[in-house]
């Protein structure tokens, strides 16, 4: 789906949830607001805003109502309140004097004195607890972050910057101009809004908010320090997170448009056919093998798994005179689909040859099979963490030693085992260092804890190896959800393509879902090495980020919106996400 | 007074109405506006013209459920609100998030058939909702019509943020597996 459609789509359901069942809406009311929710003015700048608001509450008490009337766009309060003064009516007379005291009774008022809807300015108390750093979705406000922070690196945003700072602080109503905020066309809306009919009675209890005293921020203004003890080192590592695949028109603008390019270490990812596989019910197939052949002489072109909706990722080579068709098996790896359809690979020219049979079609984007098997049952998942350990990664290995407790304890999924496996460069103490897959949680961390970092020296470091050694494991199970976390920050050597195409054509044809977090230093190249691996194994694409505050400085990668959140949080979404989940 | 009598009020262009009914739901408002705009000075902006909104559109509006229309009417008040204001923060925050999260519900809509009424879907996510359990059902609209971030989700359910994502997803998955077996037309 392109991005543009998958945005109107998101936004048409967001609408369409405005006008669902009403009972549903009220039985959903949601508790209290939280208080980190509620982002009160910056302290620094209150005496800013406190000025700003008496200064207001000035001139809009010195502005008449015509100001008010003239400047409000597509609503007339002079001609409904012409339309209600043409009734004879002695009651539509006082209330549209009433509408008319409602809507300038702001500037109407002493400032001074209290308006039937202003409310005391409401404070909150700030949690004692240190704020969630990558929390930003809510409360990051670019003026507040600006007035906090005079250091070129951004510091993590802490809702303890935005308490009001004075007792007495009145936030005055906006004044008449600022009604206007509400546009015509909403108005217009809610007008012809109709609801279902349910006789609901409602009991009107006035919806509780949190009011509390202020409590005083830390002398730290909010600031996050990394913690001395290891222990409490969790959750510090900020990332974000990406899925090309998913963001698939995005992406091919990206390439089009030269903003990215590939390959990248020998992997191409841009050529891709999605296919989603159905049975006949029209319910997704997953965990069953889809191939691409060349359709000459059967030969394995590419060899992917459907996921849990069903799809799988093909990936074409360039000919000019080549093509290929689709094949699938199901889970006893009998073939339950052998398409007679060929398509064109890409490169090959329009030839315009008039005779039908030597044609072949264009390489399609996107196919769907329908077949008559079940989908795999899976059990259990497999992840595999395979991390560089060269002296430029101590600062990720510290924090993971310190997370990996943690995240096995939020993963949710049943059957899960864990595998840790470690690479430097030749030269080094060791080249790889393979572990097999285990569910013991004092033997995983042992392991863990047992690395450090060291080592390395030039940038390239051993991945080609790791990847070959760690994707041809024997110890896959074709019945497990696979998962491997690949946490790098410097691209394979040059010459190990090869190598590294083979390693991923064998992980994409077990379904082992590549997920690559790339740390800090790393460049352009070993960015787009890893988004071609999560490309080309249905994985996702990782990121650290500068959030934190911990390493070197992480490059921003050339994508879309993300989220900053913990990597701690990330790598279990994701496995959570992957795996098999209990209801 | 019950709701009923309030919206009388309104009918009958009684200025006792909007007291009343900040009254009673002002705090409600406060609550719907602060989970979609985080600076306290836009909800309470967006309260202000709530109630403003409210005696324009009652009547014609008689609404059977009062809170419900409250809560849309400031909902879509934040709404446009935020909009206006066009912050472009990094990750965009919840609404961006909910609109790319909802964007697989409804396949690519190329053919005009598979084009769908808003009240048409709006009847058919209410079909859904129902068929699932309490927990669930809440989840699903406090994620995406009061646009609750997964954290205060967390907090609200009791569910960790992981199972609230994924519970999430999966009713996702679901629900445009419902919207499909319902004649939705790819």
């Amino acid at each position: 789906m392109r991005k543009d459609e998958r945005e109107l789509n998101g936004k048409k359901v967001l609408s369409a949830m405005e006008h669902i069942d009403p009972d549903l809406i009220t039985e959903a009311e949601p508790g209290k607001v939280p208080a980190s929710r509620i982002v009160k003015l910056s302290s620094n700048k209150s005496w800013l805003y406190a000025g700003i608001c008496a200064a207001c509450a000035l001139v809009v008490g010195g502005i008449t109502l015509g100001v008010a009337l003239s400047n409000r766009p597509g609503t007339e309060p002079g001609s409904y309140l012409a339309s209600q003064e043409s009734e004879s009516t002695k009651q539509g007379t006082e209330s549209s004097e009433g509408l008319l005291a409602l809507e300038t009774g702001h500037e109407k008022t002493d400032p001074s004195e209290s308006s039937p809807f202003e409310s005391e300015p409401v404070t909150t108390e700030i949690p004692e607890t240190e704020p969630p750093v990558s929390e930003l979705e809510a409360t990051t406000d670019p003026k507040i972050s600006e007035s906090k922070d005079d250091e070129s690196r951004p510091v993590p945003y802490s809702p303890d910057w935005d308490i009001a700072a004075e007792e007495g602080l009145k936030y005055d109503k906006p004044g008449a101009g600022e009604i206007n905020a509400i546009e015509p066309g909403a108005s217009d809306a809610l007008i012809h809004d109709t609801i279902s009919g349910h006789d609901t009675e409602v009991e009107g209890e006035p919806y509780p908010i949190d009011i509390e005293p202020i409590v005083e921020p830390g002398s730290s203004g909010g600031e996050t320090e990394a913690p001395e003890d290891p222990s409490d080192k969790f959750g510090i590592l900020t990332a974000g997170r990406w899925n090309d695949n998913n963001n698939w028109g995005f992406f091919k603008n990206l390439v089009t448009t030269e903003a990215i390019h590939f390959p990248a270490y020998g992997l191409n990812p841009v050529f891709r056919s999605a296919v989603t596989v159905k049975d006949e019910s029209g319910s997704s197939v997953k965990g069953i093998k889809v191939e691409a052949v060349y359709s000459d002489d059967d030969s394995l072109i590419w060899s992917a798994v459907t996921n849990k909706e069903g799809e799988a990722y093909l990936f074409l080579p360039e000919s000019e005179n080549r093509s290929w068709k689709i094949k699938a098996y199901d889970t006893e790896g009998n073939a339950v689909y052998a398409g007679t359809d060929v398509y064109d690979l890409p490169g090959k020219p329009e030839d315009g040859t008039p005779d039908s049979q030597s044609r072949t079609r264009k390489q399609p984007e996107e196919l769907e099979l329908t077949v008559e098997t079940a989908s795999r049952s899976y059990k259990k998942t497999q992840v595999m963490f395979i991390l560089d350990t060269t002296g430029s990664m101590g600062d990720e290995l510290t924090y993971l030693q310190a997370d990996f407790g943690k995240i096995m304890e939020r993963v949710e999924a049943d059957g899960v085992s864990y595998s840790w496996n470690f690479y430097r460069d030749e030269g080094d103490d060791y080249v790889t260092r393979i572990n097999g897959f285990d569910t013991d949680v004092n033997n995983l961390k042992k392991i863990l804890n047992n690395e450090s970092a060291d080592g390395g020296g030039d940038t390239p470091e051993a991945v080609a190896q790791i990847l070959t050694e760690t994707m041809s494991n024997a110890e896959w199970d074709a019945d497990s959800v696979k998962i491997a976390f690949l946490i790098f920050d410097a691209p394979p050597h040059e010459g190990t393509e090869n190598q590294i195409t083979a390693a991923v054509a064998k992980a994409a044809e077990q379904g082992i879902h590549l997920i690559p977090v790339v740390s800090s230093n790393s460049e352009r190249e070993t960015e787009l090495f890893g988004r071609a691996l999560a490309i080309m194994t249905d994985g996702e694409y990782v990121f650290l980020t500068d959030d934190s505050g911990v390493g070197d400085s992480h490059l921003e990668p050339i994508i879309g919106d993300y989220e900053v959140q913990k990597l701690g949080d990330i790598i279990v979404d994701i496995i959570n996400e992957y795996a098999v989940i209990p209801e | 007074m019950d709701d009923m009598q309030l919206i009388d009020l309104y009918f009958a262009r009684n200025e006792a109405a909007l007291s009343e009914t900040e009254s009673r739901y002002g705090s409600y408002c406060m609550s719907v506006a602060s989970r979609i705009l985080p600076l306290r000075q836009d909800a309470e902006e967006v309260v202000n013209d709530v109630y403003l909104s409210l005696w324009k559109a009652i009547p014609p509006e008689r609404p059977d459920n009062f809170k419900a229309f409250v809560a849309r009417v400031t909902r879509n008040a934040a709404l446009t609100k935020l909009q206006h204001e066009k912050r472009q923060k990094r990750g965009g925050g919840v609404i961006p998030e909910a609109i790319d999260e909802l964007a697989e519900v409804l396949p690519s809509g190329t053919d005009p058939q598979a084009v769908l009424e808003e009240k048409e879907l709006s009847d058919l996510i209410s079909r859904y909702l129902r068929e699932q359990t309490v927990t669930k059902r809440k989840l699903f609209i406090q994620r995406y019509f009061y646009l609750l971030s997964i954290e205060d989700l967390s907090a609200e359910s009791g569910l960790t943020k992981s199972n609230v994502k994924v519970t999430l997803m999966r009713m996702r998955n679901d629900l445009q597996e419902y919207l499909e077996k319902e004649g939705y037309k790819i």
